[in-house]
């Protein structure tokens, strides 16, 4: 490239060049001669290079260009007009302009930040439910057994202790169980009791249910429990545990790429972004495995009204609701929400409610 | 997730970046930051004469204080950060590993000490390389999380053994790609003298039940910094293992009372709302209740991270100045001279900036940070010294290097 290079108005760039021996630098102009040659003028003895072997830094801001000839030295230079216009001439630079302008742009930044707003919001809001259930759905029954396995494994190891429930209760609420269970088959639903967690019940994504005692206890209708179970159900449904892992990963990664170690700034409330839209992404899963228990209950004869009782007692249990603020932290919908919801839908219902 | 950047010198970021593998032990209570490691000493003032490139001059060393410059601007590195944002999502994260480079690059480019600007010389593919590696490893941990807890505890255990090992690389990386007057950082620590400092730590812990933290900080601090090289010349720290005591004593009064306050001033919010609120029906959230309720929880949460913050700058700031202030370099030294008051508002006036633009105007904050960090730093250099570069200038290419060469491993995604 150097013999056959057109011939050039000569360049100078005035910068300082470091040998790469030692930290002492020397302030020198290069120069080059329109051709295959470049000298650098102010080195002791000078020094001359060949064009072809200029290696020139890509721009990044406002920050000091280097120059390299493939040895050790170097020409570090804040002559940026200089700079731009040799490595016009000579075709030496190393790319990165487009880079470099689209850094510079106010209009391009501006429409970023629309870009990215607009882009999260639709991405928390529709694309990460949807690629979670995707994933979700694909996942071989095989590994979903295992997930359910392991985690109940580490509950019962950790949290749970055996039901003390009588076994003809048991029994009798297998049974009942049962019945909803006849409605699912294509889902491997299995009833399992324990106790020591206060009133509760749950779901695993194997399609284990666990009930508590406490929470049988609780109850003075075993249709309050049909209505909690039906809800269960729904989460294994949907499988919601799965998504719920994959939904949270996805938050945890958002976070971090879009504000990086915020907890260096000093600022302390780096989890909490990612505390509301995961609670978000729950409280969805709640209101589909309501939704889901809801339709359960019509379809197999059960008035609403038992969720809403259950849950009302759970509340009354549990004391006053989260208010405010908390409620975006919050896993599950407000009980007056979901209260609201089942008990807007009795009355539509053709079995009538016993008690309304 | 992410390691900060650049902090003071560029090479100190490095480290701080390393860090971020530092073993829970090595934490101070509070979620410390990560001891800094060596800075970069020499001045060649002026630039000599043509001719005069001797490596030690005969004139007698005159002290001068050199302070650390910073020149960045949060206008220019917010669109550097938005379209480090935007390429990096639109390429599935491919691109971070290029947006790192450039943030690097634009915050040592940005630093200069005695006129010249440190420069941060990764190759982006390196670090595509250690993304890569890393992503690898956090699904292997994700998905065995999800699917046997035994595996992933056998993992989790594994990674823990490792955590010397991805430490000295990144070190060696991170140093080996900073450079100054086009001589080069390097780490000379080797994976067996992490893995003996490591386990002393653990097992100094694990005897006092932790509360050996602020000396087996020191001894990875020490371990960190005085591996550390500019050219030939190893760093020398003087900061000793009574600094990081006293430090830590200074906490414990401090922590007492952000407790005493915090849990009081919760007591107090709960039963001044309770008395606003009179009886109005507790499941009632639409109401007067409700809405009183939560402006005081409003309150005291933003009462507590106040709160929480001025602890953490008071560590931050004296572990800064401890780490960074006690590095030597011959007889050049650093000084830290952070203040406890000035960097909690550089901190407050963080959150509010952040809260504010919904962390739009991130680069803005940490522009602040940085820019207050390096305002606080300085080098006392004796008189007009030269550093050579010496025959470690290419170790970083070393046989020894190639097996630990994992290219970048920290999870700074370059914003």
């Amino acid at each position: 490239m150097a013999s056959s290079a057109t011939n050039h108005r000569p360049l100078s760039v005035a910068g300082t060049w470091f040998s790469g021996e030692s930290t002492a630098g020397v302030e020198v102009v290069l120069r080059w001669d329109g051709q295959g040659s470049i000298t650098l003028d102010g080195v002791p003895g000078g020094r001359q290079f060949d064009v072809a072997t200029m290696v020139i830094s890509a721009p990044i801001g406002a920050t000091p260009r280097s120059i390299h000839f493939g040895g050790r030295g170097k020409l570090r230079s804040t002559d940026f007009a200089a700079v731009v216009a040799l490595e016009r001439a000579t075709g030496r630079g190393q790319g990165g302009h487009w880079l470099d302008r689209m850094e510079a742009s106010w209009t391009l930044a501006a429409l970023f930040v629309v870009l990215l707003v607009v882009g999260s919001a639709a991405g928390f809001k529709w694309g990460v439910p949807w690629v979670a259930n995707e994933a979700a759905m694909a996942l071989p029954a095989s590994a979903v057994e295992q997930i359910g396995q392991g985690t109940l494994v580490l509950l019962d190891e950790t949290m749970l202790k055996p039901s003390k429930l009588k076994p003809a209760r048991q029994s009798e609420l297998r049974q009942t169980f049962a019945q909803l269970k006849r409605r699912y088959d294509h889902l491997p639903l299995k009833l399992l009791f324990r106790r020591g967690i206060g009133p509760n019940a749950f779901a695993l994504p194997d399609g284990t249910v666990l009930l508590t005692d406490e929470l049988a206890a609780l109850s003075t209708d075993d249709r309050q429990l049909i209505a909690v179970l039906a809800h269960e159900i729904g989460h294994v449904h949907h499988r919601h545990g799965v998504r719920m892992a994959i939904e949270g990963t996805a938050v945890s990664i958002a976070v971090a790429v879009f504000l990086g170690d915020v907890s260096d700034l000093g600022v302390v409330t780096a989890g909490m972004p990612a505390a509301v839209v995961q609670a978000q992404f729950s409280q969805g899963h709640e209101t589909e495995a309501d939704t889901f228990a809801l339709e359960t209950l019509m379809h197999i004869g059960v008035a609403p009204h038992h969720f809403l009782d259950i849950m009302n007692k759970l509340q009354a249990k549990a004391g006053t609701e989260d208010k405010g603020v908390q409620r975006y932290f919050a896993s599950h919908p407000a009980t007056s929400e979901r209260v609201r919801r089942f008990g807007k839908t009795a009355p539509h219902t053709h079995l009538h409610p016993d008690s309304m | 997730m992410t390691e900060d950047p650049n902090s003071e010198a560029p090479v100190i970021e490095e480290a701080l970046a390393a860090f971020e593998f530092a073993p829970e032990v090595d934490r101070g209570p509070g979620a410390i930051p990560p001891p800094p490691p060596p800075p970069p000493p020499a001045a060649v003032a002026p630039l000599p004469p043509i001719a005069a490139t001797p490596l030690v001059t005969a004139a007698p060393p005159a002290t001068r204080t050199l302070p650390f410059v910073f020149t960045g601007t949060g206008a220019e590195y917010f669109r550097i950060w938005i379209v480090n944002v935007v390429l990096s999502v639109l390429t599935l994260g491919v691109y971070s590993a290029w947006a790192k480079c450039r943030s690097r690059q634009y915050f040592y480019g940005h630093t200069s000490l005695d006129g010249s600007a440190f420069e941060y010389l990764a190759d982006p593919l390196q670090i595509l390389k250690g993304r890569i590696i890393v992503a690898f490893i956090l699904g292997l941990l994700v998905a065995a999380e999800a699917l046997s807890p035994v595996v992933y505890l056998l993992l989790l255990g594994a990674l823990v053994l490792a955590t010397p090992l991805l430490m000295v690389s990144a070190f060696r990386f991170n140093a080996r790609n900073s450079a100054w007057r086009n001589v080069r950082f390097g780490f000379e620590g080797t994976v067996e003298q992490a893995y003996k400092t490591y386990l002393n730590i653990v097992g100094l812990s694990m005897l006092t039940c932790g509360l050996a933290a602020p000396y087996t900080q020191w001894l990875w601090s020490e371990f960190i910094v005085g591996k550390h090289r500019f050219g030939d010349e190893t760093l020398s720290w003087r900061t000793k293992a009574n600094d990081f005591i006293t430090l830590y004593i200074y906490m414990v009064p401090m922590s007492i009372a952000l407790y005493v306050l915090l849990f009081g001033g919760i007591t107090v919010a709960t039963a001044g709302a309770q008395l606003f609120a009179g009886d109005a029906a507790p499941a009632d959230t639409s109401g007067g209740a409700g809405a009183a309720m939560s402006a005081m929880m409003m309150v005291v949460m933003g009462l507590f991270y106040a709160l929480v913050t001025i602890p953490t700058a008071f560590f931050r700031a004296r572990m800064a100045n401890l780490v960074l202030g006690g590095i030597g370099l011959g007889p050049h030294e650093l000084r830290s001279e952070q203040k406890f008051g000035e960097l909690l508002k550089v901190y407050l006036l963080n959150i509010v900036t952040l809260v504010f633009s919904l962390g739009l105007a991130w680069p803005w904050a940490k522009v602040r940070l940085v820019a207050y960090r390096n305002s606080r730093l300085s080098c006392l250099a004796q008189g007009e010294l030269v550093m050579r570069a010496g025959a470690a200038h290419d170790a970083g290419d070393g046989i020894g290097d190639a097996a630990l060469d994992l290219g970048d491993l920290d999870l700074d995604l370059g914003f």
